[in-house]
């Protein structure tokens, strides 16, 4: 049976031989395609494929209903929970659950960036079901139950800069569903609503914009409602939040730079002329009232009482290099792109926030906090802020500096990869009220987001575009 | 060696195209065309279900039916029945009905209870009340599923007689939050709303399916029609357009088994009561002018074989003679009772095994005896008389009517005045009239229209006619039909209007016939159950039954936005069954030939 077998392969003519030798290899080719399909539904997900790959899974899983919250407040579907805290942390039972809006936006971006349209509408629409009368949102929401809501709303307090951020990332939205699919953008009824809402947070912000020519705040948007101030209580001997129930009156850089690239594409995508001249009024006050040309870089922005506020803060270089770039303003975007290296924490990979400043305003607080050290500056403090990093990972692409970006990376791909946790953490440094060390949204949506735009040159131009 | 390694081959190749498959089966995919009916009922509200059911039957509508939220999910349009509080669906079920709507599907429901829903619903509160009496709609917004509701009356539901009733019909108002009211309760409350919800959409309903179809439908609607007869009365109709409607704004192409046949507008129902003496003779006039027009009527005849003290015994030979040749001329011959009383609504069930030698009409009337004797003589004094269509005296019509009727062997009722049932669409009748019946196998075709009781008199003859014409029209514009009633205990003006209504009628592509004939043709309808493929601009629907089993004229309507321009019908054996089509409007009309 043997010789019968094979005989015919023995005396096979060379024509034979080779259409033999063709079937092997195509049996081949077949039995590892095969393998390979087999193996690849089987093997995703459980297969590391990449921090990118790590990122996204962790942003998706981030979003409601999932393993933290299983039933969400029903109007809170497809929020985003901030950050992954560990059932140990103090707060957890307050804020396990929590969402910003500001990381929601981000996320969005970052997930529009990766062709995840469906899943960044998701949550945009959520944000556009939450807006409130006035067209403002609140700053963070639970997603386990309906705090804060219009009717309850005590303690919660709106910021404009995170509202722009929400509108920007709908903006951002809009306009790849635009490009992408027009006809199914003129029929989409998610489209209708995210356009109808993004234009009432839109009036929202301007309703908060300083009209008063003689104001030195004038043609800046004022920065939300409450706020939380920290206080040492000697009697309790530990620090407490309190909540100021009222208007803000400062105008800060950050602010405004979001409101600017907000308004602006905005009103071009809708045309609407209104926006795009209140965007050029808060561009020219920003250039007017909030460059430092001695620093170099925007300061932190305008006190109430129109008094400056000189705080030096990472957000206001980096961000404001974007922001530079964005009108035209080459040189200045180069200055306060430098300006960021006075924020490099050189014992760590990355950006501190601040420096100059005690840690926290108040005496007491920094006291208690830093006993042996009362007067504790951010200076010292070793902190790699990621979100921050990443900012100024995001200046250095938009301002063509891709060597120098692609370097601050690959420090913090290296301390990625050796975390446990899928999420990139907010921070390497846990300081109650202002940075934890969990897994956070904002920063692994922006080392998405900075990962994306270093590589991908038609999305680098349309995010914060010129 | 070799056959080790094809064998591993074959066997990793499978496994991969089933790995392949086991993948894509966790993707939300819909069943493109039909609609789904997600039962969430219990014992308690399962009259939801067969109301729901009702309205896709008689609207034509192609569905299936499950209890399983995933398996619903899986369609375009799933209409959801049953109370909906938090506890009726477990929280993954609640997220995938919130994940189907999100990724483009649409969501039908009523007497939604549960906050957990609200966001999907956009409403934000709701109370339940017996004490509302209208519900008022507001079509300015130009929403497409509310197309068919142009008419006055039709931007108005009656929900029960205030001058009568203190309490009336269950409705649920709804407060909105971001959903857009299209129709209001009389207390301000919201009684019908939509809401977009990711690429998809929820319609909210406050009016449950036995409320607003079942109960009408059997005639117990706390007197809720605006008049009794002789006017357009919509008000359940608007329910099972507006079901229908939905379906058309959702799926394209849209198509569901045409409730007229022949493709044609609308149908006009002739029917005559003969219960006086007069009438038998003076049929024969009504007979020859249908005749003139190539139409048939129905002649439901009183067999009063017994004199009492309201008549003599008028079902003699001479009148018998008179229907044979009423029947020789086209009219079909069915039953209007033996002794034409008002009081059969109270009249006992009766003996299933009576005749004409043991019953007493007189002494002992009962409902068998009444529907069992007069076709028994029906059928002996006629000629090749098989009678299947009968009609009360004085439209009575007791709570087990349709249950003697098919022990009898009838096929076709016509007692309810479609104005007092607001509904202007023929369908299946239940059984008894209670809740919880079940369907029976007699179509019940509504009257609207009676030229009796001085309604109909020489001097309003025009007046009348017109008024029915506009009436004929408004059912026409809904695809519904138009049943009259004409009594022939006088001739003359009666003859007339009849002759005006052919010859307006007879010009347009109105079909125009007897009891027994649309009857025939709705009895099929409701035999029928369809599957459709498209391939590009082409569209088969592939039925349930044989050819031979299809009448001619049972069709479909398509309504598909200028996407399809072929369509071919098949049988349950492939075969291709010979049709013809119509185009009007918007929608494609193909029938059997």
């Amino acid at each position: 049976m043997t010789h019968n077998v094979k005989s015919p392969i023995l005396r096979a003519p060379k024509r034979d031989f080779l259409s033999l030798m063709i079937l092997k290899i195509v049996k081949k080719i077949l039995l590892f395609t095969s393998i390979f399909l087999l193996l690849f539904p089987l093997g995703c997900g459980k297969v590391d494929k990449g921090l990118k790959d790590k990122a996204l899974g962790w942003i998706q899983s981030q979003i409601v209903p999932n393993t933290i919250v299983q039933s969400p407040s029903p109007d809170r579907r497809n929020l985003i929970i901030s950050y992954e805290l560990p059932k140990s942390d103090e707060a957890y039972r307050y804020i396990y659950s929590r969402s910003s809006i500001y990381d929601g936006a981000v996320a969005a971006i970052a997930l529009s960036m990766y062709g995840q349209q469906s899943k960044a509408g998701d949550i945009l629409e959520a944000f556009a079901r939450l807006v409130n009368d006035d067209g403002g949102l609140f700053f963070s929401y639970n997603t386990h139950n309906s705090w804060p809501n219009q009717g309850d709303r005590k303690g919660a307090i709106i910021r404009i800069g995170a509202l722009a951020w929400v509108g920007y990332a709908t903006t951002y939205y809009l306009t790849e569903r635009k490009i992408k699919d027009p006809d199914a953008f003129k029929r989409s009824p998610r489209v209708r609503l995210l356009t109808e809402k993004s234009m009432a947070m839109a009036s929202y912000i301007l309703s908060g914009m300083v009209n008063d020519r003689e104001d030195k705040r004038y043609g800046l948007v004022r920065g939300g409602y409450g706020e939380y101030q920290l206080k040492y209580d000697a009697v309790r001997g530990k620090v407490v939040e309190h909540f100021i129930d009222q208007t803000v009156g400062w105008c800060s850089t950050e602010h405004n730079i979001d409101s600017y690239f907000f308004l602006r594409d905005f009103g071009r995508l809708t045309g609407d002329e209104k926006l795009l001249e209140a965007s050029d009024l808060i561009k020219r006050s920003i250039i007017l009232k909030l460059w430092d040309d001695d620093l170099g870089q925007f300061i932190q922005g305008i006190k109430a009482d129109g008094r400056l506020d000189n705080k030096l803060a990472l957000d206001c270089a980096s961000w404001g290099s974007i922001f530079l770039w964005a009108i035209g303003e080459d040189g200045k975007a180069k200055r306060s792109l430098e300006a960021c290296a006075r924020y490099r924490n050189i014992s760590g990979i990355g950006y501190r926030p601040y420096r100059g400043t005690k840690v926290y305003e108040d005496l007491g607080v920094n006291a208690f906090f830093f006993p042996s050290e009362p007067e504790k500056q951010w200076d010292s403090i070793n902190i790699d802020w990621f979100e921050g990093t990443l900012g100024v990972i995001t200046g250095y692409v938009k301002c063509g500096r891709f060597k120098e970006a692609a370097g601050i990376l690959e420090h913090i791909n290296k301390f990625y990869r050796k975390q446990k946790k899928d999420g990139l953490p907010y921070s390497t440094c846990l300081l109650p009220y202002q940075f934890n060390t969990y897994p956070s949204v904002a920063s692994t949506s922006w080392y998405l987001i900075a990962n994306r735009i270093l590589k991908d040159e038609a999305i680098r131009m349309r995010f914060c575009s010129k | 060696m070799k056959r080790i390694i094809n064998i591993i081959l074959i066997i990793l190749i499978g496994m991969t195209f089933i790995s392949i498959f086991w993948g894509k089966k966790k993707e939300i995919s819909f069943s493109p065309y039909k609609v789904v009916v997600l039962d969430l009922t219990t014992k308690d509200d399962q009259t939801e279900r067969v109301g729901l059911e009702k309205a896709l039957r008689i609207m034509g509508m192609p569905y299936d039916v499950t209890k399983k939220v995933d398996e619903a999910c899986r369609y375009k349009i799933v209409y959801m029945v049953g109370q909906i509080t938090n506890n009726r669906l477990k929280a993954s079920e609640r997220e995938a009905l919130y994940r189907a709507v999100e990724a483009g599907g649409a969501l039908v429901a009523n007497t939604v209870k549960g906050n957990t829903l609200f966001s999907l619903f956009g409403v934000s509160g709701f109370k339940e009340s017996r004490q509302r009496f209208k519900a008022t709609i507001d079509p300015s917004g130009g929403e497409s599923f509310l197309k068919y509701l142009n008419r006055q009356k039709e931007m108005v539901i009656p929900l029960g007689n205030r001058n009568l009733y203190d309490t009336v019909i269950w409705t649920t108002g709804y407060t909105v939050s971001t959903a857009k009211p299209v129709a209001g309760f009389d207390d301000g409350s919201t009684a019908l709303c939509y809401n977009y919800y990711g690429e998809g959409i929820t319609y909210l309903w406050g009016i449950g399916y036995t409320q607003s179809i079942l109960i009408p439908l059997i005639g117990q609607d706390y007197e809720a029609q605006r008049k009794w007869i002789n006017s357009f009365e919509p008000g359940t109709d608007i329910i099972l357009l507006t079901t229908r409607a939905i379906y058309e704004e959702i799926i394209d192409p849209a198509v569901y088994l045409y409730t007229i046949p022949f493709g044609q507008e609308s149908a006009f129902i002739i029917t005559h009561d003969n219960d006086a003496q007069s009438s038998f003779k003076n049929s024969l006039e009504f007979a020859e002018l249908e005749k003139r027009f190539g139409v048939r009527a129905t002649y439901f005849n009183t067999t009063k074989y017994i004199p009492d003290e309201m008549d003599i015994a008028y079902y003699a030979p001479d009148n018998i003679a008179y229907l044979n040749q009423v029947k020789e001329l086209g009219g079909e011959i069915g039953s209007h009772t033996v002794i034409h009383s008002q009081n059969i609504a109270s009249f006992p069930l009766g003996n299933p095994g009576v005749t004409m030698g043991s019953y007493e009409p007189l002494k002992n009337p009962t409902i068998f005896g009444e529907v069992k004797v007069s076709k028994e003589l029906l059928d002996k004094d006629i000629r090749g008389q098989n009678t299947v269509s009968f009609r009360s005296g004085h439209l009575g019509f007791p709570r087990e009517l349709i249950y003697a009727l098919q022990k009898s062997g009838y096929h076709y009722d016509s007692d309810f005045s479609g104005n007092d049932i607001m509904c202007n669409f023929p369908f299946m009748a239940f059984s008894e009239r209670n809740l919880g019946s079940k369907e029976s196998k007699i179509v019940e075709i509504p009257v609207i229209f009676d030229g009796s009781m001085d309604q109909l008199r020489q001097d309003n003859l025009h007046q009348m006619v017109a008024e029915w014409l506009r009436i004929i029209e408004f059912n026409a514009e809904n695809e519904a039909i138009s049943c009259i009633l004409l009594h022939p205990n006088v001739a003359s003006f009666k003859l007339k209007a009849e002759e005006m209504l052919l010859e307006e009628l007879s010009k347009r592509d109105i079909w125009i016939g007897c009891i027994s004939d649309f009857g025939e043709f709705w009895a099929n309808r409701q035999l029928i159950q369809f599957e459709l493929e498209i391939f590009g601009d082409g569209l088969r629907i592939t039925l349930n039954l044989h050819e031979k089993d299809v009448l001619p004229g049972i069709g479909f309507a398509i309504n598909s936005s200028n996407r399809i321009s072929r369509v071919t019908i098949l049988d349950s054996e492939g075969s291709m069954i010979p049709t013809s089509t119509k185009r009007r409007k918007d929608k494609i009309y193909v029938y059997k030939k």
